[in-house]
């Protein structure tokens, strides 16, 4: 049976080699071994001052068209992506990494190699960037009818429609209704956008980087509003963020807008590499 | 509807695949396979009910 080589991580040389790779393995269930698959071990190899972690797996289930049919088997995703999650975590707590996107299989050791060959320079700038840090996210949900009934109490414009509403004729109403609502939807979006940034400043102060994920999320969304906020935090700090965001969003005393934290990760959303040079992998192979 | 069956484990489920398949280096090429095109739809759809049932229990809570 044909094997593949599935690519977790790649770290600085020196690093990878002090790593203990039988500890970083996902020895979940009946799994015997610690590679994605439960077959194989994690394995190294060095080139070019960097580490990739990889393991073999066998194409027949992570070959192109298999994994597709898996990816909509719910119960093997969520068994494969804690497996990659269990091993990216174990190394990322013992040295810094680049996380691999879910799903790499490289169909020869040589694929590994020309990879770290063509993004050596960024994943090295992404290794300094990584340096003692964790992924941490906060989603920030607004609930649009807590949030307009919130602005009504503090805004005259809103309580002038809300009056000429109650005192008009029906037709007139209708106008003003519609008024209203126009003001409510431009009211919200305002208030969204001042939050996400009062949020992303004070995560500033603690986070090496902060970053809306996907960016610029349309904020004229419908009743409920979901903002996705990623930071990279030095481990010392992840602390005080968690601290700072539930007291600044703690829901006995905040009303409309709800904050969950999650995390740490290993720094998964801040290892997309750039877009120059994915587009030139992917046209050098077009 | 908020969906009061979704549990702390789907949330972080979900959020693990909104990082895994969404992020991360991604590789292209006739050397390898990546896993670059995956719907996202339901894990949005995941990720918005998972949001509600939070807030709804929030609300809950609080009143």
């Amino acid at each position: 049976m044909d094997n593949g080589y599935y690519l977790y991580a790649v770290l600085q040389n020196e690093a990878g080699s002090d790593i203990d790779l039988d500890a970083c393995g996902a020895r979940t269930g009946q799994a015997a071994t610690g590679g994605m698959g439960g077959r194989y071990e994690l394995q190294r190899v060095n080139f070019r001052g960097l580490c990739a972690i990889y393991s073999e797996v066998p194409l027949s289930e992570f070959g192109q068209e298999s994994l597709k049919q898996n990816m909509g088997n719910l119960e093997w995703l969520e068994n494969a992506a804690r497996r990659h999650d269990v091993i990216v975590r174990n190394l990322s707590a013992l040295a810094t990494i680049v996380p691999v996107r879910f799903g790499t299989v490289f169909l020869s050791l040589t694929g590994i190699e020309k990879f770290v060959d063509d993004y050596g320079t960024e994943i090295t700038a992404l290794l300094d960037k990584f340096d003692g840090c964790w992924e941490m996210g906060i989603t920030l949900s607004f609930d649009k009818a807590l949030v307009v009934a919130r602005l009504e109490g503090k805004d005259d414009e809103l309580r002038q429609l809300d009056t000429k509403i109650r005192q008009a004729t029906e037709g007139a109403a209708y106008l003003f209704r519609k008024k209203l609502e126009q003001v409510q939807d431009a009211k919200f979006k305002l208030f969204v956008e001042e939050e996400v940034g009062a949020c992303t400043k004070l995560l500033s102060q603690t986070a090496r980087f902060v970053k809306e994920e996907p960016p610029g999320t349309n904020k004229d969304g419908g009743a409920l509003l979901s903002v996705k906020l990623a930071c990279l935090v030095p481990i010392v700090h992840i602390d005080r963020l968690r601290s700072q965001i539930e007291l600044l969003y703690d829901p006995a005393r905040v009303t409309g807008v709800f904050a969950a934290i999650t995390g740490p990760w290993p720094p998964y959303t801040f290892s997309r590499l750039a877009k120059t040079a994915i587009g030139k992998e992917a046209s050098h192979h077009a | 509807m908020p969906n009061s069956a979704i549990t702390e484990q789907d949330v972080t489920l979900v959020e693990l695949l909104d990082r895994l398949l969404d992020t991360g280096v991604v590789v292209r090429g006739d050397l390898c396979i990546s896993v670059a095109d995956v719907d996202l739809v339901y894990l949005q759809i995941s990720l918005l009910l998972t949001s509600m049932a939070k807030m709804t229990s929030v609300l809950e809570a609080k009143n």
